[in-house]
This record gives C-alpha cells, sequence and structure tokens, in this order.
C-alpha cells in the first residue's frame, strides 16, 4: 500500500520535471516566424506590399529585418537573395565578419538598432565609439534618441513594432539628417 | 492677381450650403499632390494602382505610402488630408447629410495631417485608429499611430497643409511650402519672398529718421547695394495686386508709413 503510494508521487515528480525540462528546451530554442513578407514582396516595386505584410506578422524575420532596414537606407533594395543582403549589411557594418545570421530566425532589437545608428548616424558617447557594433549600446542610443521604447538589445522585435520603427526613423531623419 | 484670388481662396472658409432635410450627397476626395510611391484602391478593388494628381476616391478608398512619400488629399468640402510616410489610411465614410457633413478616416497605421475647416454646416468629422477615435471641428491636427506605443496627436504642420492647398487652388500653380518658408500674396513663391525678405530692407521705423529714399544709403546701410530699376520693376509689378502702402512700396520712398504715395524720386 505504502510503495504503491511512493511509485504514484515518483511518476508524478518524473512527469513534472519532464514537463518543466520541455518547457525550459521549448524557450531557450530560437523562434521562427511562421512567414517572410521579403519571399512575397522581394523587390523595391513590391516595398509597398512588404510593409502592409508587415503589420499582420507577429514576428520578424532576420531577412525580412535586412530588407526593411536596406529600404530605409537606400530607398530601394533589388538584390535577390539573403546571401547578397547579408553581404551588404557586413559591408555596412551592421552584422560582423565572424556573426552568423539565419534569414528565418527572429530579428532581435539590437541588430536592427545597429542598423539604424548607422544610417542615421547616431553617434552616442565614447563606449558607442569605441565599440560602434554593440548591439547594447546601440540599443540604448536608439531608445535614447526616442525612436524606440525602453527595450532591451536581445528582445524580439514585432512585425508591426518593425514598421513602426522604420517609420519614426523615416522622420527623424527628415529632422536631423543622416549618414553623409 | 491670380495668387491673390488663390490665397484669399485658400485661406477663407470654404462656402458649404445645406441640403434640404432628408437629402444625402456623396462626397469624394481628391488627389491634390503626390510624393515618392503612394498607391489607392476603391473599397471593392482587389488590387492598389498608383496615385496620380487629380484622381478621385470614393468612400472605402484605402491609401497606402512607402518611404519617402505622401500623398494629398481634399476630402469632401471642409478637410485637407496629408497621409505621410509608411502609412495607411481608410476614408470609409464623406457625405453631407442636410446639414451635416459626415467624414471618417482611419488611420490603420503611419501618420497623418487633417486641417477641417469650421463651415456654416455641422462639421462631424472623426478619425479613427487602433487604439482611439478623435472627434474634430475646424482645427489642424497629425494623428499617428503605431504599434509601439499606440496613437500620437499633434499640431499640424500648417505650414505643408496650407502650401499644399494654395498649390492647389492657385490655378494651376504649384507652391509648396515648407519648414520656414512661407507664401503671401503678392508673393505666392515662396523663393522669391524668401528673397524679398533676404534682399529687400525691412519698412524703417520712421521715415524722417531714415529719409524717405532708401536706394540712396542701400537697403543693407550702404550705398548702391540694390540696382534701383529692377526694384521699380518689381514695385510695378507688386502694385498690379496691391493698391499702396506696401513694405516694398515703404522702401522705395513710394509710400509713407500710412501707406499714402508720397513724391517719386
Amino acid at each position: 500500500m505504502c510503495s504503491e503510494r511512493r511509485g504514484g508521487r515518483r511518476s508524478r515528480w518524473i512527469s513534472l520535471l519532464g514537463a518543466l525540462s520541455l518547457a525550459f528546451a521549448g524557450g531557450c530554442a530560437a523562434s521562427h516566424p511562421a512567414d517572410r513578407a521579403v519571399d512575397h514582396a522581394p523587390d523595391s516595386a513590391s516595398e509597398l506590399d512588404f510593409w502592409q505584410r508587415r503589420e499582420t506578422q507577429s514576428l520578424l524575420s532576420n531577412h525580412d529585418a535586412l530588407h526593411g532596414l536596406l529600404l530605409l537606407a537606400e530607398g530601394k533594395d533589388d538584390r535577390a537573395s539573403f546571401a547578397e543582403r547579408l553581404d551588404e549589411a557586413r559591408r555596412r557594418g551592421w552584422v560582423g565578419a565572424g556573426e552568423t545570421l539565419a534569414p528565418d530566425e527572429t530579428a532581435a532589437v539590437g541588430l536592427v538598432c545597429v542598423a539604424l545608428c548607422d544610417v542615421l548616424a547616431l553617434r552616442g558617447g565614447v563606449t558607442t565609439r569605441l565599440a560602434p557594433r554593440s548591439w547594447r549600446y546601440c540599443t540604448r542610443e536608439v531608445v535614447a534618441a526616442g525612436l524606440l521604447p525602453d527595450r532591451t538589445e536581445y528582445m524580439a522585435l514585432r512585425g508591426p513594432e518593425f514598421l513602426d520603427l522604420v517609420g519614426r526613423a523615416e522622420d527623424w531623419r527628415a529632422a536631423h539628417g543622416s549618414k553623409p | 492677381m491670380n495668387a491673390l484670388v488663390a490665397l484669399v481662396l485658400a485661406f477663407q472658409a470654404p462656402k458649404v450650403e445645406a441640403l434640404p432635410a432628408g437629402k444625402q450627397e456623396t462626397l469624394q476626395a481628391l488627389v491634390i499632390a503626390v510624393e515618392g510611391k503612394a498607391e489607392w484602391k476603391a473599397a471593392n478593388a482587389e488590387k492598389f494602382k498608383a496615385a496620380a494628381v487629380n484622381d478621385l476616391l470614393d468612400a472605402g478608398a484605402e491609401i497606402r505610402t512607402g518611404l519617402r512619400s505622401t500623398v494629398t488629399l481634399r476630402v469632401g468640402k471642409n478637410a485637407t488630408l496629408v497621409v505621410d510616410r509608411a502609412s495607411r489610411v481608410e476614408l470609409p465614410l464623406m457625405v453631407q447629410d442636410g446639414a451635416v457633413l459626415r467624414t471618417r478616416a482611419a488611420v490603420h497605421r503611419g501618420k497623418c495631417e487633417f486641417k477641417v475647416e469650421a463651415v456654416a454646416i455641422t462639421s462631424d468629422f472623426q478619425v479613427v485608429t487602433p487604439s482611439a477615435t478623435l472627434a474634430v471641428r475646424g482645427t489642424g491636427f497629425t494623428v499617428e499611430w503605431g504599434a509601439l506605443e499606440g496613437v500620437k496627436v499633434t499640431g499640424v504642420d500648417t505650414n505643408r497643409v496650407r502650401a499644399i492647398e494654395l498649390g492647389y487652388f492657385a490655378n494651376l500653380q504649384q507652391v509648396f511650402v515648407s519648414g520656414d518658408g512661407a507664401s503671401s500674396s503678392p508673393w505666392p513663391q515662396p523663393v522669391e519672398l524668401a528673397l524679398y525678405r533676404t534682399v529687400f530692407p525691412p519698412p524703417p521705423p520712421s521715415l524722417e529718421v531714415d529719409g524717405k529714399d532708401l536706394l540712396a544709403r542701400g537697403p543693407g546701410g550702404y550705398d548702391g547695394a540694390l540696382p534701383r530699376q529692377s526694384l521699380l520693376h518689381l514695385l510695378d509689378r507688386q502694385r498690379k495686386v496691391d493698391t499702396g502702402g506696401s513694405e516694398i512700396g515703404r522702401a522705395l520712398g513710394k509710400f509713407d508709413t500710412q501707406g499714402r504715395p508720397v513724391k517719386g524720386h
């Protein structure tokens, strides 16, 4: 009788631990947006479709983020693939040479803020100048410029939030100018 | 003269008369300026089409813009709307219902500037955003809606809206004013007005002190700064739309401070 009770408790503990480990494993995995807007609207001609698709997509993928940021920086982006966009991002210093970026993983706030600091020429303080590609300090700069509410660099950015952020960056650029 | 008429039209509240009770008139929106990438689609249409000046939009039309783009519309009988960058706006209702003008504008995302004029009849103008509805009466304002901070309402950039209206009404003369630029009846073009303000002297505080002929000492306080003939030519041009007493006239000594003509030099 007693051993049966003990066995029941043990199985309950095991199932609880199993559930907890599954929950933690899911929490640590990178999230992937279900759909990428850039797959449906890949070029400058379909820019307005791209922005409209962003309205309803809950998460922002790295590929969508790079396409949107290049549209902001250049006014157009007709590159054919993620690899080409990543090359351009590396050339501009938005992504480090050794950093890897998966196209369908959720874009982090830090990645977008590094690009915004470059496009808007947000200089920041000494730390930002010493570490110009630091997600942490670029995020702080963008928050300090009033473009982004208080966020940390590793937070995920939702599609509509990215759309709003790009619009605010556009306003900021119109008011303050951009990188020469 | 055309410019003067245009300015008067632009700044005067439009005359809107009430319809007989129970009668309804459907209104439209007219595209009056497009900059960059802007598209619109009718209520039941599937695809968007590029916006162009003089496009007429019925109620239910949806307008969207890209980055670095704006589209300006005259909405119904008493409102002007500037759809700013990366925005999507819908105009679900534009109608005059007896003595009431009913307009609804839905800002789904982005930024829009509105100028709603007070007219003789009741204006029921509402701006709907995903998180707030604003009722507007005879005012100008900017509505911005984004996912980061929700709705934000600020004062309108009046220069921008007025300029576009002036550009539209000025007998097909396009006049755009932005930033610190301005437009006046004798000088509708902002560049000309800026030139006038920069090159010509301000009106003297006292003709008795400064003397009647400012050209003798030059507008900047030194002799021969401006060619006299060209100034007189400009004055003659201006007098066609100005009956006297203007700033330039006083500067050239043609009028006294009361606007009365004085003897020529």
